[in-house]
């Protein structure tokens, strides 16, 4: 194969997933291009400063990216602040590093890094990946709420309140209890978080963005007493 | 030690986008406007409201790929050669103008998920150009000729003027219509020019009430107290002002020093339009058609001397006129012998729908006919001869490229096999590209499918399967939602519009996928215009 292709490598499984999921995102981004075309909107030659789409021009010469203002960022997925499943990528790193000691820490620190999330899973005896955990953590909340979602506190609160944990959640509090510090550290996110939320809450006049973000602080205030007890015990 | 500071090499107000930018951003443009337009394509394919930018709000109805492009407002280089493409296939052939820019649409797509795995785009285009290569011979070897049976090719033309109408609104009466174009082009006797052949629009009725009339007609008015109708006409077609007491420069003046000088300037013009109309009848002409006004007083002269005068024939009236009757347009009257007048056997007045126009029956041109289109709303009337102009466009380009293929995504699902098979032979990375390209062939009646709603996967997968054991004649039959044999349903296309769609498709694709930088130049500063002060 290799010789046919001068040195040319068929791309990867995971490389394929990749541009399957951008070009599904463009191909979104056309169509909608497609209706404001239509509507009177002209396509400019110039691209949005943040996400490189093409620029569209209102009759009165105002400039939208429809990218931004209407779809999910690419990017945002992979930004901690705004979505817990980063976030909880990052904080597991952080533990991986931190703590070579521990056999289960060990154990994940050997396996492949990208693989760390589903490690991350056995670790936690869940039964299937990082889906399930971020469901679990902000119970109730619905699934669209990812983009105001609980970071890496919301972790802890799962792995006390649900039930899935079953018996390494003991395994797991022992590497909490060998790192107070970093629980200092945690309590300060969730309180960051909630402050932030507040402030967002103050400034929006969204009734939907209001309730989401009602419960992003009840999640919060949830997973900050857990932590809080976790560390006292 | 060297300033590492930015270096300003372009121009203040210039912009400059590189590699990944700027070709992600011509693939979002481009592709944004090929899914524009693909709803439109084929019969099933649905039309699109065009509401216009400017203050007068008119709407315009359309199925024609050209019409929308040009609608909309597009600055990004990509998009403009897109649209550009479309307006050259509107202009050479008349059709085909959505699948031009749908094909250059799902190359580019192809072309953006190759360069992704890491392909150089050079290496695209030269698998490209020999995909295209390959599929043009192909496309020339399946084509049918029937140039010399006369029965035949008008079979052959009834078929491409009902496949072209198909996707048009004229679809419910496409017999008929496909019946009016062949007969209209027909007449022409492979002289090609449409010029000939006019459209006239009439509000009201429905479109069935549109008929083909042999002779010429003109919308405008006899002349007051001037002969209603004459036989064995003489015309003198004329381009010269009739009305001389109107000033035509703008801030001149006279000055007389006394009210009986202004009565004699009356006087004298007077004088000057009897000279002018004496010599036009010297011409011995009994009709005389000006492009411009008449005024009352020549207009009296012309009824005393029992001439038809017919004022302001617009521009293309009188071109058509001139062509028709076989006239000159002159704009001086000093050489009777000089000028060639027009001839027609009579001209009438007629009444269609509310108005009444000029019917000029027995013109020197005998090629001349006119077709009358009526509609319920303006926006059908537009659409309708944008339909049936594409039509004869297409009728009076086969006439002279007589040879046909077959439509319903047969000529596609043909070109894209051998444009596979040579894939399989052909050594290196080239032959990814040419899979992409006989892929994105494929995609022209997939999306013929999805648009009728039947399962486009399926119907693909059995197309495919007839042509690889050789059935090359099987296409798309979207009235039953399977596949079938095109020469039975009578779905043929003049061979002279798929190679332009292939070929300029291709090379539109191509250009696009080139660019690797684009620079947009600073706008000219202009001084500020006092001049209305």
């Amino acid at each position: 194969m290799e010789g046919d292709y001068d040195g040319w490598q068929p791309p990867s499984e995971a490389e394929m997933k990749l541009m399957q999921a951008r070009r599904e995102r463009s191909d979104k981004i056309s169509k909608m291009m497609g209706d404001y075309l239509l509507k009177g909107y002209k396509m400019l030659g110039s691209t949005c400063r943040e996400c490189d789409t093409i620029l569209l021009q209102t009759k009165q010469g105002v400039n939208y990216c429809i990218a931004c203002s209407e779809l999910d960022s690419d990017a945002d997925k992979d930004n901690p602040v705004t979505n817990p499943a980063a976030a909880l990528a990052l904080a597991r790193e952080r533990e991986i590093v931190a703590v070579p000691s521990t056999p289960d820490a060990a154990h994940s620190q050997t396996s492949n890094q990208r693989s760390l999330l589903h490690n991350s899973s056995q670790f936690q005896d869940a039964p299937s990946g990082h889906a399930e955990i971020t469901s679990t953590t902000v119970p109730g909340a619905p699934q669209a709420v990812r983009s105001q979602g609980v970071t890496a506190s919301g972790f802890f609160a799962g792995s006390a309140s649900s039930q899935n944990q079953g018996g390494t959640g003991d395994g797991f509090w022992s590497i909490g209890r060998e790192r107070a510090s970093d629980g200092q550290k945690y309590v300060k996110e969730l309180l960051d978080k909630m402050d932030w939320a507040v402030a967002e809450l103050r400034a929006t006049r969204n009734v939907e963005y209001s309730i989401q973000l009602c419960q992003l602080i009840k999640a919060s205030a949830e997973a900050l007493s857990s932590v809080r007890a976790a560390l006292d015990s | 030690m060297v300033s590492l500071n930015p270096v300003q090499i372009l121009n203040m107000g210039a912009e400059e986008e590189k590699s990944e930018t700027a070709r992600m951003s011509s693939f979002v443009g481009a592709i944004a406007i090929g899914d524009l337009v693909k709803s439109t394509l084929g019969p099933k394919g649905m039309d699109k409201i065009l509401q216009s930018s400017s203050n007068n709000e008119t709407v315009q109805v359309t199925n024609d790929g050209a019409t929308i492009l040009k609608a909309i407002g597009v600055d990004n280089p990509a998009a403009k050669v897109l649209v550009d493409i479309s307006k050259v296939q509107d202009d050479e052939v008349g059709d085909g103008t959505t699948s031009v820019v749908v094909l250059a649409c799902e190359l580019l797509k192809e072309a953006e998920s190759l360069v992704s795995q890491k392909l150089h785009p050079q290496t695209v285009i030269a698998g490209w150009r020999k995909a295209v290569d390959e599929a043009r011979r192909a496309l020339t070897e399946s084509a049918k000729d029937h140039g010399k049976d006369a029965k035949k090719f008008r079979e052959d033309l009834m078929n491409i003027a009902r496949t072209t109408l198909s996707s048009k609104i004229l679809t419910q009466h496409k017999d008929y219509f496909a019946n009016l174009a062949v007969d209209a082009v027909l007449r022409l006797k492979g002289s090609g020019n449409l010029d000939a052949i006019q459209l006239i629009k009439k509000l009201g009725g429905n479109l069935r009430d549109s008929y083909l009339d042999e002779g010429f007609l003109l919308d405008k008015k006899i002349g007051v107290n001037q002969p209603k109708r004459l036989e064995n006409c003489k015309i003198l077609i004329a381009n010269t002002p009739m009305d001389t007491d109107k000033v035509k420069v703008f801030g001149t003046r006279v000055r007389v020093d006394a009210v009986s000088k202004v009565a004699e300037l009356e006087l004298a013009e007077k004088e000057k339009m009897k000279d002018k109309v004496d010599k036009i009848i010297k011409h011995g002409c009994t009709v005389f058609i000006n492009r411009q006004l008449i005024y009352n007083y020549p207009e009296q002269l012309f009824a005393d001397a029992g001439v038809m005068a017919i004022e302001h024939a617009d521009f293309e009236g009188v071109e058509r006129l001139a062509l028709v009757t076989g006239g000159e347009i002159t704009s001086t009257f000093d050489c009777p012998e000089k000028t060639k007048l027009g001839h027609c056997d009579t001209i009438e007045e007629v009444m269609i729908g509310e108005d009444k126009l000029l019917k000029f029956s027995g013109v020197a041109l005998g090629e001349a006919c006119t077709i009358i289109l009526r509609g319920a709303t303006q926006q059908i009337l537009d659409e309708a001869d944008r339909s049936l102009h594409d039509a004869l466009c297409v009728l009076s380009q086969t006439v002279k490229e007589t040879r046909t293929v077959y439509g319903g995504g047969c000529s596609e699902m043909l070109m894209a096999e051998a444009v596979s098979q040579l894939a399989a032979k052909t050594p290196g990375k080239e032959a990814i590209a040419m899979e992409a390209f006989a892929r994105a062939l494929r995609m022209l009646p997939t999306i013929l499918a999805d648009n009728a709603g039947y399962d486009s996967a399926d119907l693909v997968a059995q197309l495919r399967a007839a042509h690889t054991e050789g059935k090359n004649t099987f296409g798309l039959d979207m009235d039953q939602g399977q596949i079938g044999k095109m020469d039975d349903l009578g779905i043929t296309e003049s061979y002279q519009v798929k190679r332009q769609v292939l070929v300029s498709g291709a090379e539109a694709a191509e250009m696009i996928i080139r660019v690797d930088n684009i620079i947009k130049a600073a706008p000219r500063q202009r001084p500020r215009d006092d001049r209305c002060h």
